[in-house]
């Protein structure tokens, strides 16, 4: 998708630079600095776990366990999305200077949420270490495969509404406002069996619902209930990242004209 | 047939027209015509015009940063543009961090960046300066450091936008020392300005434009003397 813009060794090191800058540049002038990446999911963690606790008891097992796992999935995307929307927007200093590949602004934000999704991944991992969790040995296997979807599924959002922002501004509004309703509507703090069944396989429209369970499978262990529904999700996901490379590729040609 | 046997530094434009839909009249609003321009290696090309007249938006499509709605544009080599100043730098990074992205931006490999990094600091003068955050920086400083990252990155054609040249007296002394720094390296050259007197000295050929129109394009004095002319009867 991106062989146009990847084909040349520079555009590696630029992304890679720019991943690195977006990293440095948010922590660079914080007290906490690289701290934040694990305070963060770990006190939402304990808010919300404790809250659910004692106003709504889920009868599951590890209950924390498939909570933070739910949360580092949901914040990857979401601080992803959020930041990626208004991002062409606002390093318009960076496409006043030079012809580059403009997906390189998104996939670097996407990247660099990627490395701290992967820093509360091994959190999560020492967790069950902590907590005496049994590790089935194959699904592990699948960790990879699965992380790749979720990467891909949030590039291609990004994508999309970065490259519509450009022109519509609203869009970066109107996303704040999904990304809160699209939390609901992913089994992050509940579960999704708990729901009627009717409901439940609505759930699937949202194709993090079955990335969600795709990445408990793997990591937990957690039980897949409908193995075809999730299946979907996952040719969805790559669908979207088809169809948001094509969209900002073709609109990127004209972002100057907009910005 | 234009696209064969282009030398490093040429510029051909055939046609090009560009039309901003953006501007939400019904058929956009036209801000280039059917230009039709060649510029050689080492040519060093003024261009002037009223504001609007479409200089900044040709140097755009020349940059790669826009593209042409109509036409042909083909050029050859590494382009270097300074057309805002603090364009491709973030303001967040020191001035050092800036380097490497600018130097990225600028065509540059991440090793020829770190290679050339020393080289470029001193250049720029900014010693002191090259760890604090890019926000910091002033106008003049800003300027060095981009001047600095666009001689280092050793591009065939250089594009210059009169924005870049404005400021006091000690600012556009400094950037009329780095100009003609560059205008030594015998690249290929493009100024957009209004500082007429100025550039027979710096450009041998001007092209005038007015209404995304080349009007006249020739020696720097005959179009400039014609400019003026056109200028008082007016």
């Amino acid at each position: 998708m991106f062989g146009i813009g990847l084909s040349q060794r520079r555009w590696w090191d630029f992304l890679v630079t720019m991943t690195e800058r977006e990293i440095k540049s948010k922590y660079k002038l914080s007290f906490l600095g690289i701290f934040w990446i694990i305070l963060n999911p770990l006190i939402q963690m304990l808010v919300i776990g404790f809250i659910f606790k004692f106003f709504t008891p889920i009868k599951t097992e590890n209950y924390l366990l498939y909570l933070f796992s739910g949360l580092i999935v949901w914040n990857f995307f979401s601080s992803s999305v959020t930041r990626s929307t208004p991002a062409i927007v606002n390093e318009r200093y960076l496409l006043k200077k030079a012809k580059f590949p403009r997906e390189m602004i998104i996939l670097s934000i996407v990247l660099s949420n990627f490395v701290q999704f992967l820093i509360s991944i091994s959190l999560l991992g020492l967790m069950m270490v902590l907590m005496g969790t049994k590790i089935n040995g194959l699904t592990w296997l699948y960790l990879p495969v699965c992380l790749l979807l979720i990467l891909l599924f949030t590039a291609g959002c990004s994508l999309i509404f970065s490259s519509f922002n450009v022109r519509y501004r609203d869009t970066s509004l109107a996303i704040n406002f999904l990304v809160s309703i699209w939390f609901y509507a992913t089994p992050v703090i509940y579960v999704s069996t708990m729901l009627p069944t009717w409901v439940s396989k609505w759930l699937y429209l949202n194709p993090l619902t079955g990335l969600m369970d795709f990445f408990r499978w793997s990591i937990l262990g957690w039980q897949i209930e409908n193995w075809f529904l999730m299946l979907g999700d996952v040719i969805v996901s790559l669908l979207v990242f088809g169809i948001g490379s094509y969209i900002f590729k073709k609109m990127s040609l004209d972002f100057d004209d907009w910005i | 047939m234009i696209g064969f046997n282009m030398k490093k530094g040429e510029i051909r434009l055939n046609g090009v027209s560009k039309i901003y839909k953006s501007r939400e009249k019904r058929q956009g609003f036209s801000a280039l015509n059917g230009i039709n321009l060649i510029i050689k290696p080492g040519d060093r090309i003024g261009l002037i015009g009223h504001n609007g007249s479409g200089k900044t938006t040709l140097l755009k499509i020349i940059a790669g940063i826009a593209r042409a709605s109509e036409g042909e544009v083909k050029i050859e080599g590494k382009i270097n543009s300074l057309l805002e100043i603090g364009a491709g730098f973030h303001p967040d990074l020191s001035g050092l961090e800036n380097i490497m992205l600018n130097g990225l931006l600028a065509g540059l490999s991440r090793k020829r960046v770190l290679e050339l990094t020393d080289q470029i600091v001193e250049y720029s003068g900014l010693e002191k300066f090259i760890k604090m955050p890019f926000y910091t920086y002033s106008s003049g400083m800003k300027l060095k450091l981009a001047f600095s990252v666009a001689v280092a990155a050793n591009p065939d054609i250089l594009i210059f936008d009169e924005v870049v040249s404005m400021g006091d007296e000690k600012f556009i002394k400094l950037f009329k020392r780095y100009f003609v720094e560059v205008l030594k390296q015998k690249k290929t050259v493009i100024f957009a300005t209004h500082v007429l007197e100025i550039l027979p000295l710096y450009c041998d050929k001007t092209v005038w434009m007015e209404d995304g129109k080349i009007i006249m394009e020739g020696g720097s004095k005959q179009v400039i003397g014609k400019y003026l002319e056109v200028e008082r009867k007016a």
